[in-house]
């Protein structure tokens, strides 16, 4: 019995290491076949992370001569920070900053808070549902893009030109955001809602106590949508904003390219003072970036 | 508890939860109005504004006067609304481009290779980046004479004189293409890749054993499938060409010669620089009129007919 146990055994182990070796062999086999497609993946998104390269490569070039003798270089030759200290002396870099900071923060609260309202609200069935889903899905297709003129003046008879909040105020919700919100805050089971109504739970705790924990991706969608257009927009600050303080970081960058037409190693160094924060943040949370971008254009 | 009761209990209770429904009515309502106001002031009254402001004259002091179809009038002389009309459709081409370079893109990402993920990543990184960094960015990119691109041009012996990007008029236009297809790819990319996921790979099998080739599995199995995916690609590359101000704007300025002016551009030049409010809310009305029309195209073209 126990020399049968043990050819079986053998003969088990043997067809394991077989196996194995086929394994090894097919992985290999595999790698080889799937090798052109990472060389072509590879290649191709080198070629399209050039310019990125080239903004490194000329923001730290000291000095610039070289820049306009000849022909270019694509290689890294020096890494010198002299550029970035130069920007931060020609102009008021913590101010903008500053500006762009507040204004972020005003877009990214104050959407979350009225888009969250906003979707608790959808989440019950009262009268005047229909109205207001139907207004929000018209609104969606007005771009604030096409209506700057008028909303330019509306901001002017608001008093809030030149203000941080009158620049905010436009990002302080979104319609996508909203819906996002509403579908999260739908899947939370009405059974745990109705508990926490009979512990005495009010409607505020609802939200912001039972419903938020649980929607945290939503949340974090609205989070870097709402961050994303608040620290890229371009025209509305251009519009609202004509006091050099109140400039936010795009606006200063576009006078600086202007001001030092030519000079594009300082250009380059601001552009780079300019993109960390969001670049930072992609690299640390790209899945979620990745997840928010997608959700916001495939509604349900 | 008798199931005779049972009716007027039933209209009890009904006539409590209508009182309820009213109650929760006035909470959500309340809960609505922060986020109504804002859209009310800056989506919708706007909106309407517009439409009056283009039948009137306003200068900066505010005061405004009747003037009837005088703008939309002057819109029809105006040599450089229909060269601005004229690029904004053409800019519009980035999106199939773009769509169709994605598509290319994300059958190969779709291997699933090591480093996929990463590669994925570096496609998306323009469409977060922001617009006026990458036109900085570019406009050193295309100059003449030491620009990196003309240099590597010559260097693989594709062009024999340097390429004035910049200063001439079809060569802007094409810049200004260039970049927005680089700048919106990595977005398409990552939704026909979710597009690609949702595509039963069990159809493929079938396809196979039936002895279909790599053509016809793409050709009658993954492009009818990602047909609504590549609808949302393209209803979205119309809203992010609105981003098209800010690339110009940095960009060319509108150059050379108004060459790449689009209506966007025109519209702030006219209302901020030249303070014609009436005659850029004239343009905003076209402007207005073209995109809606589009994306209710787009949106039908989506919701046609497939599998």
């Amino acid at each position: 019995m126990s020399q049968i146990n043990e050819t079986i055994n053998r003969s088990n182990v043997r067809t394991l290491f077989e196996k194995a070796a086929l394994h090894r062999a097919e992985n290999w086999s595999e790698f080889v076949r799937r090798l052109p497609y990472f060389v072509a993946g590879l290649v191709l998104s080198l070629a399209f992370f050039f310019p990125f390269y080239w903004l490194i490569k000329v923001a730290v070039m000291w000095p610039a001569g070289s820049l306009y003798s000849g022909d270019p270089s694509l290689v890294l030759e020096r890494f010198e920070l002299f550029n970035f200290v130069r920007v931060y002396y020609e102009i008021p870099f913590p101010r903008y900053l500053f500006n762009s900071i507040v204004i972020t923060t005003l877009a990214v609260v104050g959407s979350l808070v009225t888009n969250s309202l906003a979707a608790y609200s959808l989440t019950k069935d009262f009268y005047g549902k229909k109205l207001v889903l139907a207004f929000l899905i018209a609104a969606l297709m007005i771009p604030y893009y096409v209506t700057v003129i008028p909303a330019f003046l509306v901001t002017n008879r608001l008093g809030l030109l030149n203000t941080h909040l009158g620049v905010a105020l436009p990002f302080m919700t979104f319609i996508i955001g909203t819906f996002i919100l509403k579908n999260s805050f739908e899947a939370v089971p009405d059974s745990m809602i109705e508990a926490a109504r009979l512990d005495g739970a009010s409607e505020a705790y609802i939200l912001f106590g039972v419903l938020w924990p649980l929607a945290k991706p939503a949340i974090a969608t609205n989070v870097i949508l709402g961050f994303i257009q608040a620290w890229n927009a371009y025209l509305w600050p251009l519009v609202i904003v004509s006091d050099r303080l109140m400039q936010p970081l795009p606006l200063g960058l576009a006078s600086f390219s202007t001001r030092f037409d030519g000079s594009f190693t300082l250009q380059y160094a601001f552009a780079i003072m300019v993109l960390i924060p969001v670049v930072i943040m992609f690299l640390l949370l790209q899945k979620q970036f990745i997840q928010s971008v997608v959700q916001s254009s495939v509604k349900e | 508890m008798s199931i005779s009761n049972l009716p007027e209990k039933l209209r009890d209770r009904s006539s409590f939860t209508l009182s309820r429904k009213g109650r929760r009515s006035l909470i959500a309502w309340a809960g609505l109005i922060p986020a109504l106001v804002i859209l009310v002031t800056y989506r919708l009254m706007p909106l309407f504004w517009n439409v009056m402001l283009s039948f009137e004259n306003m200068r900066y002091t505010g005061e405004t006067t009747w003037v009837g179809l005088e703008n939309y009038q002057r819109l029809v002389e105006d040599p450089v609304f229909w060269d601005a009309l004229f690029n904004t459709i053409l800019f519009l081409g980035a999106v199939p481009i773009g769509v169709t370079i994605a598509l290319g893109l994300a059958l190969l990402l779709n291997k699933q290779f090591p480093g996929s993920n990463v590669f994925r990543s570096m496609f998306f990184l323009p469409y977060i980046t922001m617009m006026v960094a990458i036109a900085v960015i570019w406009s050193y990119m295309f100059k003449t004479q030491g620009g990196v691109i003309n240099f590597m041009l010559q260097e693989a012996g594709l062009i024999e004189s340097n390429i004035g990007w910049l200063s001439n008029s079809w060569w802007a236009r094409a810049s200004v293409i260039i970049v927005h297809v680089w700048k919106t790819t990595g977005f398409y990319l990552i939704i026909i890749l979710a597009g690609l996921q949702n595509i039963s790979p069990s159809l493929y099998e079938v396809a196979r054993i039936d002895g279909a080739s790599k053509r016809q599995q793409f050709m009658y199995i993954t492009l009818p499938l990602l047909k609504p995916t590549l609808g949302v690609c393209a209803l979205v590359g119309l809203v992010t060409s609105f981003e098209l101000f800010d690339l110009v704007q940095v960009l060319t300025g509108g150059g050379p010669a108004r060459s790449t002016e689009i209506l966007i551009t025109w519209i702030y030049k006219q209302a901020f620089e030249f303070g014609n409010f009436g005659y850029s809310a004239a343009l905003t009305i076209v402007l207005f009129v073209l995109m809606a029309g589009l994306s209710l195209l787009g949106a039908h073209l989506q919701g046609g007919d497939y599998v």
